[in-house]
């Protein structure tokens, strides 16, 4: 029997006002069976600071903000 | 040699005359009709009859019929009291049940006696591995269960309730593996029906006021149920920096754009060290966006103050709020 937890960014959505809405999602996994799965989330208004999330989610903002 | 006394012979050119009765090994019968197989009938002479035919033009046993289509063609009921063993490793279709030519419902009846709990069962079995998937339908067509009403094709309709003891998942989701509930995808598929719920979240959420401000708690959990979305938070600021004032922001969704404002509310369970002294506090969810300000009144008015300056260093808020999403 082998638990492992992974947490990882599944979604980034940009919307048409260009705010970016980030969902992290944690997962349980034993013997490559997913047992529980939790998200978390968090969003960012065009313009927002955004220097301290991860990479992927500058990317976006980014692309998204680029006038 | 010895030769019984009864034992004649015939002249030598002779032919023999009449029937051989049964007793003496014969059939009883002058002629047979062609395709009757005959069968005994005691010491009496062979019987025969159309139900019992064989077709030795095509090789085909016909029980009821003189004209078998098949190898075996019955016309009539049969039973069998043993396991029916059909088709072989190299058979595709196993059982052909009901007749091209005929119209009207195909019943497919399983009996058992009465007052005994026995249950019918279908089971699938890979030989050599056990208990394995049954497919209905694979090539097209729906299921009805409880009426005879065609639901088209890929689709399920019963009449009656249903009955799930675990999870089942809606627009291709995987069912959770634990619990008991609707599994919906985790990216939405919406639905333009007024009557369709078409979405479950649950999840925590991260409030803030933005800038470069930092904080002692960022606490939040979030409900959405179709477009509904019910937050609550607590957030302690310690050092607001350059946040704002009035504006919390990282709402888990956007909430709906409405040319009246209609927007989300919600309300404060607790605020402490606030940069304003209030009488009343409200949320406000701001059209369009994922943030929220606040209405307030500092003294006894008729209308509040919108989006006043209230945050500040320090500044503890713990709230619960219900808004529209966009999607």
């Amino acid at each position: 029997m082998a638990l492992t937890k992974e947490t990882k960014i599944d979604q980034i959505t940009v919307t048409d006002t260009l705010a970016v809405l980030v969902r992290e999602v944690t997962k349980i996994i034993e013997d490559d069976v997913e047992i529980s799965k939790q998200y978390h989330r968090y969003s960012f208004e065009k313009g927002a600071d955004v220097s301290a999330q991860p990479q992927q989610v500058q990317n976006i903002c980014a692309v998204a903000w680029k006038e | 040699m010895t030769i019984p006394r009864n034992l004649s012979f015939l002249a030598q050119g002779a032919d023999s005359t009449g029937v051989l009765s049964v007793p003496y090994g014969g059939t009883g019968n002058v002629t047979l009709t062609a395709g009757y197989i005959p069968y005994g009938n005691g010491t009496s002479a062979f019987g025969s009859s159309s139900n019992l035919f064989w077709s030795s033009a095509n090789n085909r046993l016909g029980l009821g019929t003189t004209s078998p289509s098949y190898t075996l063609d019955v016309t009539g009921t049969f039973r069998n009291t043993g396991i029916a063993r059909l088709g072989t490793g190299a058979t595709t279709t196993i059982a052909n049940i009901g007749d091209d030519g005929t119209v009207g419902t195909k019943i497919i009846q399983f009996s058992r006696a009465s007052a005994v709990s026995d249950v019918v069962n279908i089971q699938g079995i890979n030989a050599g591995v056990g208990a394995t998937y049954i497919a209905l339908q694979a090539l097209g067509g729906g299921v009805s269960i409880g009426n005879t009403t065609d639901p088209g094709s890929g689709n399920l309709s019963v009449t009656g309730t249903g009955k799930f003891n675990t999870t089942i998942g809606v627009g291709a989701a995987t069912p959770a593996a634990s619990g008991a509930g609707i599994t919906f995808p985790a990216t939405p598929s919406a639905s333009t029906d007024a009557n369709t719920l078409d979405d479950y979240e649950e999840g925590t959420w991260t409030p803030s006021v933005g800038g470069l401000a930092t904080y002692t708690l960022q606490d939040g959990n979030y409900v959405k149920i179709g477009r509904q979305v019910t937050c609550t938070g607590k957030l302690i600021i310690n050092l607001i920096a350059t946040g704002s004032a009035t504006t919390v922001s990282g709402l888990p969704f956007t909430c709906q754009s409405t040319a009246n404002g209609t927007t989300g509310k919600g309300v404060f369970g607790y605020f402490g060290s606030l940069a304003t002294n209030v009488t009343s506090i409200t949320i406000d969810v701001v059209n369009n966006t994922t943030t929220f300000t606040t209405a307030c009144l500092t003294a006894a008015a008729g209308a509040t103050s919108y989006s006043p300056n209230i945050f500040q260093n320090g500044t503890r808020i713990d709230f619960s709020l219900t808004y529209i999403a966009s999607a």
